[in-house]
């Protein structure tokens, strides 16, 4: 015999001494055979087992009879046109939630109902119909995770897509508060940052919650005995109050929190690059309860975006604040300047104010330059631009234009000799010897002023008369202001 | 093909109309909404004009449901999709956002089964008005390149001489969408005496 | 006594089949009836320019312009003329669109008994 006669023949041997009844309860998936009268002729021992029927308690019944009131007319239907018309049917899962009451025993002893899908399948050669139920469980599980995933990866993407192209911080961390609020149901969130004394934490963003819960809850002292976002803050891990109601730390908050619904906190840190915590996400759900997994990943992803967000904001104005700053003495540089004398004209224009612009050139820089070097001059200009800036008031600008040439703007002046007096403080300071090491290091300063509207309307005529009058200053003798007639 | 008379095939047209239209109301019950569908256009061919219009007609990938029957006439009938529309066409029905691009099995699931009520109905109008009987089989659902379309319809094994392909192609109209999908009936024409024979009976009533 | 005068009838259905099917059961009434048959919308109008109708009964499904469609610009222009749409897809959305037209609704395939009561319904 040949290969294939000799494996034939050992197949039907085998399906011959088979028991079929054996095979099918073996199965893993409920097997019925009904007559034509939708009557259950057969039933495998998986389908009684799903189902808490025995047997003898099914055989005989049609599926209506033992389930009445519980079935979908579309399963009714589907039996009906297999058993009597000889229609095949597939009832699937996502069209029929709900088909026969299967189920089965959970580790923990609850009864949990089986997703399946139902096949109907008239035999060709015979007037049975098979019904098959598979249970689907883990295919639904799998779905179920996949769509919850790929809604967060929707979101993710559209604030990665807000941090990537827009220019407002507080839009991102708005929006991942409402990407939170979206895929918790009935919670609010609140993303928390530290104070400048790096002590306390108080709210930035908070879509859902209202204003004087954020203005009471600022300045969350960070301290072992705060509360949850405190303490996810100082353990740089999550952190869980389930129910707000039994936990002491959030004593003072319950009547408030009962106000605005919330019963739990859920506290999540920002964590940046090297390990540095840079703020607090938190979640408030409506009900006392703990994240599940999902809830957990959410919570870390959302707090990883906001880390991203605020790293990207943060370079972006220390990028601005470059390119508007001198670099050695961090004074505004030209740009920034103009910027803020264009400002007040417009100002001093509509109010009727006078102002004062002074060019500030330093006497003998370039000898100390040579003769100790440029890094005791960048040391000098330092300093110099320190003592400059203590004389100035808050709304006063003092620049750096040049290697050593200042400009300051007095934002208001009342009178023309106002001027003049802080012209001359500003000689006495920069007239001083800065100690460096063992060296005495000494300039002097030759001023310019120019008045606004008197010498000038326009940023060019000011800064231009500014200049000449300092030149004016320098060829009289140096270490002096002087104002053009 | 000249098998049908222009009556007979307005007839068949008609049928199949109402088999849709059935269909269509079994659909809108099961998915509480409106669901309705049309047929613009049944064309009988030959094999290999079929196999030249899937290469043609047809977008590269298809998703569909396959499903055989017996009875006043015998062979198997397939639901064709352009891939990305079934999923439209599943996650319309079933009212879900739209997941990832690929079908997945659930999905696969309730594909076999729209094709299946779309297919029963369709096929048991025909054998009601003609007072036949048909059976079906249970639906299997697939997705090929369109070349790999007729192996999976088996049009190579078939007998060119005696196979004859009805295409049919089927307007789907939901709340907010709107497609369409083609009804592949690869018929055994060996077996198609009866229900010609009961075509034309029909017919003769009527003229 | 008066007599009847026929009731002027419009068939609009793409498919001959079906408007031969439809006219054999309207025959099988009895009543007096005068059958006009177009198999499309623009065709439906364009008959209506020359000739008069009572009723239409009307397809859902036509290439072109559908039943609705038709039912709305005829009744623009015919106020008196009675209509029903008839087709195959039996839903509540339809049928609701239908009535709000003021049209019947009849499903297809149709019966005789269903059609007597539309065609002899009082006006």
């Amino acid at each position: 015999m040949s290969q294939t006669e000799l494996q034939s023949t050992c197949l039907s041997d085998v399906l011959d001494n088979l028991d079929c009844t054996d095979l099918l309860h073996s199965l893993d998936g409920g097997v019925l055979l009904l007559d034509s009268e939708c009557r259950i002729i057969f039933c495998n021992r998986w389908f009684s087992r799903h189902t808490g029927m025995t047997e003898q308690h099914i055989i005989g019944h049609t599926i209506e009879s033992l389930f009445s009131a519980q079935l979908p007319p579309a399963l009714l239907d589907a039996i009906e046109s297999g058993c009597r018309l000889r229609m095949g049917r597939i009832l699937s899962h996502q069209l029929h939630k709900r088909l026969l009451p299967l189920w089965r025993r959970a580790p923990g002893g609850e009864q949990i109902p089986l997703y399946q899908s139902i096949l109907i399948k008239p035999l060709s050669q015979s007037n049975l119909t098979l019904v098959q139920c598979l249970d689907i469980t883990n295919a639904v599980r799998r779905e179920q995770h996949l769509r919850a995933s790929e809604r967060i990866l929707r979101l993710e993407r559209s604030v990665l897509e807000l941090i990537a192209t827009g220019d407002s911080l507080e839009e991102v961390l708005l929006q991942l508060c409402n990407t939170v609020e979206n895929l918790v149901p009935g919670a609010s969130s609140a993303i928390l940052l530290p104070d400048e004394s790096g002590r306390r934490l108080s709210v930035k963003s908070a879509p859902n919650l209202p204003n004087h819960f954020l203005q009471r809850r600022e300045g969350l002292s960070l301290t072992a005995e705060g509360t949850t976002c405190a303490q996810a803050y100082l353990s740089r891990g999550l952190t869980i109050c389930p129910d707000i109601h039994q936990d002491s730390h959030w004593h003072h908050w319950r009547d408030q929190a009962q106000r605005y619904g919330i019963s739990a906190c859920w506290a999540q840190p920002i964590v940046a690059a090297y390990d540095e915590v840079i703020g607090v996400f938190a979640c408030y759900p409506q009900n006392p309860a703990v994240p599940d997994d999902t809830q957990r990943q959410l919570l870390q992803r959302m707090a990883h975006l906001a880390a991203i967000a605020m790293e990207r904001h943060k370079r972006i104005e220390r990028i601005r604040f470059l390119a508007m700053h001198d670099p050695l003495t961090g004074l505004p540089n030209r740009s920034l300047l103009n910027e803020h004398l264009g400002r007040n004209l417009r100002r001093a224009h509509r109010e009727g104010n006078q102002f004062a612009l002074m060019f500030i050139d330093l006497d003998g820089f370039k000898q100390i330059n040579d003769q100790h070097g440029h890094d005791a001059g960048d040391d000098l200009l330092s300093v110099l631009s320190g003592r400059i800036t203590e004389q100035l008031r808050g709304t006063d600008t003092c620049a750096r234009i040049g290697g050593d040439e200042f400009v300051v703007m007095l934002e208001t002046v009342t009178t023309g000799d106002a001027s003049e007096q802080v012209a001359e403080k500003l000689l006495d300071c920069l007239n001083r010897p800065v100690k460096r090491g063992q060296l005495q290091l000494q300039v002097s300063a030759s001023i310019g002023i120019a008045l606004y509207p008197q010498d000038g309307n326009s940023a060019d005529a000011l800064l231009t008369r500014a200049d000449d009058a300092m030149y004016r200053a320098k060829a009289l003798g140096k270490n002096r202001w002087h104002r053009l007639d | 093909m000249d098998l049908f008379s222009p009556d007979e095939h307005d007839l068949i047209v008609e049928l199949m109309n109402l088999g849709v239209g059935r269909a269509a109301n079994a659909l809108s019950q099961l998915v509480n909404d409106e669901v309705l569908l049309s047929v613009p256009r049944v064309e009988f061919i030959s094999v290999p004009e079929a196999q030249a219009a899937f290469r043609k007609d047809l977008p590269s990938f298809l998703a569909g449901v396959l499903q055989d029957f017996e009875g006043f006439i015998n062979g198997r009938a397939a639901l064709l999709f352009p891939e990305a529309r079934s999923l439209e066409l599943v996650n319309a029905m079933i009212g879900e956002e739209l997941s990832a691009d690929e079908i997945t099995e659930l999905e696969q699931e309730t594909l076999a089964e729209l094709g299946n009520i779309l297919l029963n109905h369709c096929l048991a109008t025909l054998a009601n008005q003609l007072k036949q009987q048909v059976q079906t089989d249970i639906p299997k659902a697939f997705s090929v390149s369109a070349a790999d379309l007729p192996s999976t319809l088996s049009l190579y094994d078939s007998d060119n001489e005696n196979t004859l392909v009805m295409l049919v192609q089927i307007d789907f109209s939901l709340r907010h969408s709107a497609l369409r999908g083609y009804l592949a009936f690869i018929i055994d024409l060996r077996s198609a005496d009866t229900f010609i024979t009961a075509l034309r009976s029909y017919l003769a009533e009527l003229l | 006594m008066t007599t009847t005068k026929p009731i002027n009838l419009l068939l609009v259905d793409d498919s001959r089949i079906a408007r031969l099917s439809l006219s054999r059961q309207l025959k099988s009434l009895g009543l007096e009836l005068n059958l006009l048959e177009a198999d499309s919308a623009d065709a439906a109008e364009a008959l209506l320019q020359s000739q008069a109708a009572d009723i239409a009964l009307i397809d859902f499904n036509m290439p072109g312009r559908d039943g609705l469609e038709l039912a709305e610009a005829l009744s623009a222009r015919f106020p008196q003329l009675r209509m029903a749409l008839v087709t195959a897809n039996i839903q509540d959305a339809l049928a609701q669109r239908a009535r709000e037209m003021g049209m019947a609704f009849l499903p297809k395939p149709t019966t005789a008994e269903q059609l007597a009561a539309f065609v002899c319904q009082e006006a």
